[in-house]
């Protein structure tokens, strides 16, 4: 979902994959998972390059 | 992938406020806008239901130009974050809902395996696994190619 000047929402699929603990060695199967992610707008990345903190 | 609009955003929050689709409209666009202003003011905005916009600060660092193998500096700027609140996980999740994480007991490998059977359900929306090929599949022979007459290796001299 795209919101003109402000970025982009988008749901992305994460694969399962196995975790480690690496204090305990304890191994965890982490199930594949819909996770949400947002991309800034071009217009507005380059403002805030430019600008700094505004 | 759909793209959606702010108009149909605003509609969706018609059926589901009773807004007028023209303050549906309104709202939906300026509440980014807001999202902006909070984040030039306060750096953080939170929104419940949906989730926390970050501005994070990132430090000049030294890189390539790609192009021309030259060092030069990165300068340092704003980056914005965005991250899901509980609530929006698991609705975006929803679809994987059930499956958990299992802890492993030693010894077990699931690297390289396809058709090791999980420890999991797999249910309607979740995307098929391709299937280990069972049945031979039958190849057709190709029909063997008859000699052609003239000789493949021309014994004339190569052409000028």
């Amino acid at each position: 979902m795209t919101v003109q000047n402000f970025g982009t929402f988008e749901v992305k699929k994460k694969m399962e994959r196995i975790m480690m603990n690496p204090t305990t060695g304890q191994r965890m199967l982490v199930p594949p998972k819909l996770t949400l992610n947002f991309k800034i707008s071009p217009t507005w990345k380059d403002q805030l390059k430019n600008g700094g903190t505004e | 992938m759909e793209r959606i609009s702010i108009q149909e955003l605003a509609a969706v929050l018609v059926t589901k406020s009773g807004l007028k689709k023209k303050e549906a409209e309104r709202f939906a666009t300026v509440m980014f806008d807001v999202v902006k202003e909070g984040l030039s003011a306060d750096r953080q905005v939170k929104i419940k239901g949906l989730g926390t916009f970050k501005v994070i600060d990132i430090d000049s660092r030294e890189s390539v130009d790609v192009n021309t193998g030259e060092r030069m500096v990165i300068e340092g700027h704003d980056k914005i974050t965005f991250t899901p609140d509980a609530t929006m996980k698991e609705l975006v999740n929803k679809p994987f809902s059930q499956f958990e994480t299992v802890v492993l007991a030693d010894g077990v490998d699931f690297t390289g395996d396809e058709d090791e059977e999980l420890e999991v359900d797999i249910e309607n929306d979740m995307e098929p696994e391709p299937e280990p090929v069972g049945a031979p599949v039958l190849i057709e022979e190709p029909e063997p190619v008859e000699e052609p007459a003239e000789e493949p290796a021309p014994r004339n001299p190569p052409r000028a």
